[in-house]
C-alpha cells in the first residue's frame, strides 16, 4: 500500500472581494495511501472542495505541494497523466453528463485520451458493470433517476482507469434511495481496491469510511477513524457540525452518569450497550 | 383562505410515446397558517404537485383554486392570487443574476410596481430576515458569497414579495448542518411570526419531522399519507415504506430499542427528547430490578 496522494503544507489563496485576497487552505498536510477510503467532512466554505480540485490539478497550490503517485500537480506537462489517475465526480448530476445516450457518456474520458475503439467498448462494459448499470446502456441518461446519473458519472470516472476517485458531495442532490445506491456502489469499488476521496455534510456516510478528516477554515482541524472522530460530540457541534444520533445520544446518556464505552458512534453499538 | 386541488391530474407529454402522468387525482386542501411537509422519492410527483400551486403549470384536469380563484384563468384577481404563492427552487441561487444584491433581492418588488421606497423598506426587512447585514451586503455582488450566503440572497428575494403562501423545494440541500439550521430557523420564524403557510418539499425525513405541522407523503403521483407527523411515521410505517420513504433516523433508533424490550414514547421527533426518553427507560428498569 504505497503513498497515492502526498499534500505538504498547502496553501491555496483566491482572488476575493474589493481585492482582499481569501486564504481557502492553509498549513495542508495530508498523505492518501492507495486502497484507503477517506471521508472529508466540514461546514460550508471550510475548504473541503478547494483541497478536492487540488487533487486532479484543477487548480494550483498558492504555496507548498500536491502529489499525485509522486507527480507535482503544478507539472503542467503531467496534467493529464494526473487527471488519469484521480477521477473527479461532482454534486449535480446533471453538469456532468455530455452525451445523448448512457455509453456514449461513459465512453467520452477514453476517448479523449486515445484509446483505441475496441479498449473503448471493453471498458465502458467493465464500468457500466461496476456501477450496476448494464441495463441502461443504450437509455438516455436524461430520463434517469439522480442516483442513476450519478452512478454514469461514477462509471465515466472509472472507464478512465484511475486509482483514485475523488466525489465532491455526490449525495447532496439526491433522495435517500438514490444516496443508498451511490454510497454502496463507492463502498464496494473501494473493496475492489479503488482509493476513495468522499466529501460529504452526511455524517451516516462519513461514518463508512476508513478514516475522517475535519476541514475548519481551511485547515485540518481533526484527523482519525471515524470512532476517534465522531465520539467528540461536543467538538464538532461547536465547530457547527452533526453528528451521528446514536454519538449525541450516548454522550447525554454518559452525562446523566450512565456508563457507556466512549466509541459508540452507530444505533447497533447503542442499542447492545444498552440492552444487552 | 385556503390552496384547494380539486381532482386534479397532469400528464407531461400527452399524445407522445414519452407520456407520463405525474400526479392523478388529487384532492388536497391547505389551509392559510399551516405548515406543510412533503415527502416522497424522486419521481412521486412532489415537485409536479408544488407547481401547481401557483400556476406554473395548469392541471389537465381538475381545478386548482387559491382562496376560491381558479389559477388558470387569466383575469386580473387571478394573476394577483398567483403572486400570493412565494416559491423557492431547489438551488434558488442558481437563478441569481443581478449585478448587486440590492438589485437581485428587489427585482420581484419592482414588477410588484412598488415605489422605490416600498422597495427599500422591503429588501431591509428581507436581509434582515435571511441574517444578511443590509449595509454591508446591499451593494457586493451575489456572486462573490458562499454557497450559503448565495441561498440566503435567493430567499429573501422571494420573501420581498411579501407572499401569503411560501413553497420551499429542498431548500436546505447541499447546506452543511449549521446552515441548515439557520434556514430553517429563519423559515419557522416567519410562520410564527407572520402565520404565512409553509409547504416545504424535502428528502430530509428529519427536518420534515421537526418543523412541520402536518405531512403529505407522496408515492405514485397519489397522496399515500396525509396527517400529523408523529402519526405518519408510527402507524403509517408500511405505507411509507411502500413509498420509498424512511422514517426520521431517531424513530429508527427507538425501534430498536423497541425491538430489545425497551420502550420509549413514540413521539419524539427531535435527538434531545429522544436522549431523555432513552435515559427513563433505561433509569425505570435499572428501578424496577
Amino acid at each position: 500500500m504505497g503513498e497515492l496522494i502526498k499534500i505538504e503544507n498547502l496553501r491555496h489563496i483566491y482572488p476575493g472581494y474589493d481585492n482582499q485576497e481569501v486564504v481557502a487552505l492553509t498549513d495542508i498536510n495530508l498523505t492518501i495511501n492507495q486502497g484507503e477510503f477517506v471521508a472529508i467532512i466540514g461546514t460550508n466554505g471550510s475548504g473541503k472542495s478547494t483541497l478536492a480540485k487540488h487533487l486532479n490539478a484543477l487548480i494550483l497550490p498558492t504555496g507548498g505541494k500536491c502529489l499525485i503517485a509522486g507527480i507535482d500537480t503544478a507539472d503542467n506537462e503531467k496534467v493529464w497523466e494526473i487527471r488519469q489517475q484521480i477521477g473527479m465526480v461532482f454534486q449535480n448530476p446533471d453538469n456532468q453528463i455530455v452525451a445523448a445516450i448512457v455509453e456514449e457518456d461513459v465512453a467520452f474520458g477514453p476517448e479523449n485520451l486515445g484509446v483505441a475503439p475496441q479498449e473503448i467498448a471493453r471498458r465502458v462494459t467493465e464500468a457500466l458493470a461496476l456501477v450496476n448499470m448494464e441495463e441502461y446502456r443504450h437509455h438516455g441518461p436524461h430520463l434517469l433517476s439522480g442516483g442513476q446519473k450519478q452512478r454514469v458519472a461514477i462509471a465515466g470516472v472509472l472507464a478512465m482507469r484511475p486509482k483514485c476517485l475523488v466525489l465532491d458531495e455526490p449525495t447532496a442532490m439526491l433522495d435517500p434511495r438514490g444516496r443508498k445506491e451511490v454510497l454502496d456502489t463507492v463502498c464496494r469499488l473501494n473493496k475492489e481496491g479503488i482509493t476513495v476521496v468522499y466529501i460529504t455534510h452526511f455524517m451516516e456516510e462519513a461514518v463508512t469510511a476508513h478514516r475522517v478528516v475535519v476541514m475548519e477554515q481551511g485547515k485540518i482541524a481533526m484527523e482519525g477513524t471515524p470512532t476517534e472522530i465522531f465520539c467528540q460530540v461536543e467538538r464538532l457541534k461547536t465547530m457547527g457540525l452533526d453528528v451521528p444520533v446514536a454519538a449525541e445520544i450516548a454522550a447525554y446518556l454518559r452525562k446523566q452518569g450512565i456508563q457507556l464505552s466512549q466509541d459508540i458512534i452507530s444505533d447497533e453499538q447503542l442499542v447492545v450497550a444498552l440492552c444487552p | 383562505m385556503s390552496i384547494n386541488f380539486d381532482n386534479v391530474t397532469y400528464t407531461y407529454m400527452p399524445g407522445t410515446p414519452y407520456q407520463r402522468t405525474a400526479i392523478q387525482n388529487i384532492n388536497l386542501v391547505i389551509n392559510k397558517g399551516e405548515f406543510v411537509g412533503i415527502i416522497g422519492h424522486t419521481g412521486s410527483g412532489k415537485s409536479t404537485l408544488v407547481q401547481h400551486m401557483n400556476g406554473l403549470i395548469v392541471p389537465t384536469s381538475g381545478q386548482v383554486t387559491i382562496d376560491g380563484i381558479d389559477l388558470k384563468m387569466k383575469s386580473q384577481a387571478a394573476r394577483q392570487i398567483r403572486r400570493q404563492v412565494g416559491m423557492v427552487f431547489q438551488y434558488p441561487e442558481h437563478q441569481l443574476f443581478e449585478e448587486t444584491i440590492y438589485q437581485d433581492i428587489a427585482f420581484g418588488p419592482k414588477n410588484l410596481g412598488l415605489s422605490e421606497d416600498q422597495i427599500e423598506t422591503r429588501i431591509k426587512r428581507a436581509m434582515e430576515f435571511v441574517g444578511l447585514n443590509y449595509d454591508t451586503f446591499k451593494d457586493r455582488s451575489p456572486f462573490n458569497l458562499s454557497g450559503g450566503q448565495m441561498r440566503r440572497v435567493a430567499i429573501a428575494g422571494v420573501i420581498a414579495l411579501e407572499p401569503d403562501y411560501l413553497a420551499l423545494d429542498e431548500p436546505a440541500a447541499g447546506l452543511d448542518p449549521c446552515g441548515r439550521d439557520e434556514i430553517f430557523g429563519q423559515i419557522v420564524q416567519l410562520h410564527q411570526q407572520t402565520g404565512i403557510t409553509v409547504i416545504l418539499v424535502s428528502h430530509n425525513m428529519e427536518d420534515i419531522a421537526r418543523f412541520a405541522s402536518r405531512v403529505l407523503v407522496m408515492n405514485n403521483g397519489q397522496i399515500s399519507l396525509d396527517g400529523l407527523p408523529q402519526e405518519i411515521f408510527n402507524s403509517g410505517r408500511e405505507k411509507l415504506q411502500e413509498a420509498g420513504v424512511d422514517v426520521p433516523p431517531i424513530t429508527a433508533l427507538i425501534d430498536k430499542f423497541r425491538v430489545r424490550g425497551l420502550a420509549i414514547s413514540n413521539d419524539v421527533m427531535t435527538a434531545e427528547a429522544a436522549a431523555k426518553g432513552i435515559y427513563q427507560a433505561v433509569r425505570g428498569r435499572t428501578n424496577a430490578h
